[in-house]
């Protein structure tokens, strides 16, 4: 007969900040006239991360229904509120990935000690997958990434943004060369190139305080680039951010030979809010990480 | 010795329930229960929760948040609790705020639904000096078809189309043909029917002495209409996003602070 041992409220301290999270353990196995509990040797350690404005439970709770089957195949698991969230202790609107990656290499101290697993895995969703990769790029020990709905990192999605936006103004501009009224406004003066040029380089990303809190000081695609372990790689096919992030990670992994799988959810979108498209999700991971060969 | 400061698990009809009690900096003149609202509204307003506990603790005001059956860090599923779990979840916390209170006066604080069934709690709690409700569902039922108008245009927004109208969707949700999930959050026939039932009007005479309504960033008329029934109550609007329903608003202490000060302690002091 096997139970399911109830979560823990936890907490740790990184940067001199108190953060809370629940600990999971592995499924514990009862002998039969149940004396004596034998609790089941770790297959692992998960540190489960949330997105940017969300908190340990995850959107509709799935991060917590992950801990639990993660428990159940013998794992243990952390949920825990990033820095000025959820629970957990600091400025909440000043936060930016940075801290929220020292936070997630601390949430790996604390589990590593509580569970004594070796191996190591990091899990995010959203932002909390760009998180995960940031945190496991600063460990030799996380070998193992599993990233749903990852996000391009900033200066890739401004990248992008920026290709887009000069694609569509390229068109309008093709569009209107064809057009003589642009060329007598253009000989008047009334119009420029070098504006048109500006229009299709676009203006850089708002910054907030001077900061866009969602960059890194690190080039984070330098160093995952460095790191060395698999990655699980999930995204819906109507998310169009998780897609943008897909079309960056899968030519990345293929062109570095790193080991990674990509599974496409078919019809979900950025939070998996059909329970079917969770379930599919949460069944991947589980299949992936017992599946090491992959 | 209760700690100042303290997430942790009591019981309510045998499910484990979260907790975090926030106590208050020097002894506490009121201890407060927070009910949280329903759905993705719960994890969208947590943070707005801890923040103003913890700028309430200053200001000599104990709190407990909890999470309700299926909800948070709770036990059991969203689709098999509904109001009789969460009325006992009411109670069963407010004793645990009151093993807690000591000699404080204790208040009842809701958002949204859990303002509604905050207020629907109120002949089974002893002692309830003061209740603040922050927009309420006035009408379930109308709140529940509202949800499901924004869920047919969310997904006419990421399908191109709504396959199904409103009507023969909830025609056939009735019959139980229909399975209808609200950000990911199962709704049955039977919860609809529960929420659809509740009436806040209907709870008004059992309201404290002590009874506010804060508003969040604009004028709801079915809200304003309410707050001027017999006894009228007093009702005040706050300049804060809706701290529900914005998924990229982090509150931070300065939101917690006004949250704190506008909209519950003038209804307790």
């Amino acid at each position: 007969m096997a139970d399911l041992k109830p979560e823990r409220p936890v907490t740790f301290v990184c940067d001199g900040l108190r953060l809370t999270g629940m600990l999971g353990e592995p499924v514990v196995e009862r002998a039969v006239p149940a004396r004596s509990e034998t609790p089941r040797s770790s297959a692992g350690a998960v540190v489960l991360i949330h997105g940017w404005a969300g908190y340990r439970i995850g959107p509709h709770r799935m991060l917590l229904r992950a801990a639990r089957r993660l428990n159940e195949i013998g794992f243990h698991t952390l949920r825990f509120d990033l820095r000025g969230r959820g629970d957990s202790e600091g400025d909440g609107p000043a936060v930016g990935l940075d801290e929220m990656i020292a936070d997630s290499v601390a949430a790996v101290d604390f589990i590593k000690s509580e569970s004594g697993a070796h191996r190591l895995v990091l899990a995010g969703i959203c932002s909390g997958a760009n998180v995960a990769i940031g945190a496991a790029t600063l460990r030799h020990d996380v070998k193992e990434l599993t990233l749903w709905s990852v996000l391009p990192f900033q200066p890739e999605a401004r990248a992008g943004q920026r290709a887009r936006r000069a694609r569509h103004y390229l068109r309008q501009y093709l569009a209107k060369a064809c057009q003589w009224q642009s060329w007598k406004r253009l000989l008047r003066g009334e119009s420029s190139l070098r504006g048109a040029a500006r229009t299709m380089a676009g203006d850089a990303a708002p910054l907030r305080d001077g900061r866009n809190l969602k960059d890194s000081d690190r080039n984070l695609m330098q160093a995952f680039a460095a790191w060395r372990g698999r990655a699980l790689f999930v995204t819906g096919s109507l998310d169009p951010e998780g897609m943008a992030g897909r079309e960056i990670f899968e030519p990345f992994c293929r062109e570095r030979q790193m080991p990674a799988r990509f599974h496409l959810v078919q019809g979900a979108t950025h939070s998996y809010y059909d329970p079917a498209h969770e379930r599919e999700v949460i069944d991947a991971t589980l299949r992936w990480l017992q599946d090491k060969e992959s | 010795m209760i700690p100042r400061d303290e997430p942790f698990f009591f019981i309510s009809g045998g499910r484990r329930l979260f907790g975090a009690w926030q106590g208050s900096d020097g002894p506490a003149r009121f201890a407060l229960l927070f009910c949280h609202p329903f759905g993705e509204e719960k994890k969208s307003s947590h943070r707005a929760f801890v923040e103003t506990a913890r700028a309430l603790a200053a200001e000599s005001v104990a709190s407990l948040r909890f999470d309700m059956t299926g909800c948070g860090d709770s036990e059991g599923d969203f689709d098999r609790a509904g109001l009789p779990f969460w009325r006992a979840d009411i109670a069963a916390a407010w004793a645990e705020l009151s093993r807690r209170a000591g000699a404080a006066s204790r208040a009842l604080l809701g958002l949204r639904l859990g303002a509604t069934l905050a207020a629907d709690s109120l002949d089974r709690l002893e002692g309830v000096g003061a209740l603040v409700l922050w927009q309420p569902v006035v009408d379930g039922k109308e709140e529940f078809d509202a949800e499901l108008r924004r869920l047919l245009i969310q997904e006419m927004m990421t399908h191109g189309r709504s396959g199904t109208e409103r009507r023969d969707l909830m025609a056939a949700f009735e019959r139980g043909e229909h399975e209808l999930e609200l950000d990911g959050y199962p709704i049955t026939p039977a919860l609809y029917r529960e929420i659809g039932g509740l009436r806040l009007a209907e709870k008004r005479a059992r309201f404290p002495q002590r009874t506010g309504l804060l508003q969040f960033a604009r004028r709801a008329p079915r809200i304003e209409a309410f707050a001027k029934g017999e006894p009228s109550i007093d009702a005040r609007m706050i300049d804060v996003p809706l701290i529900w329903a914005r998924t990229d608003f982090i509150p931070g202490a300065t939101e917690g602070r006004r949250l704190a000060q506008e909209g519950v302690l003038p209804w307790l002091t």
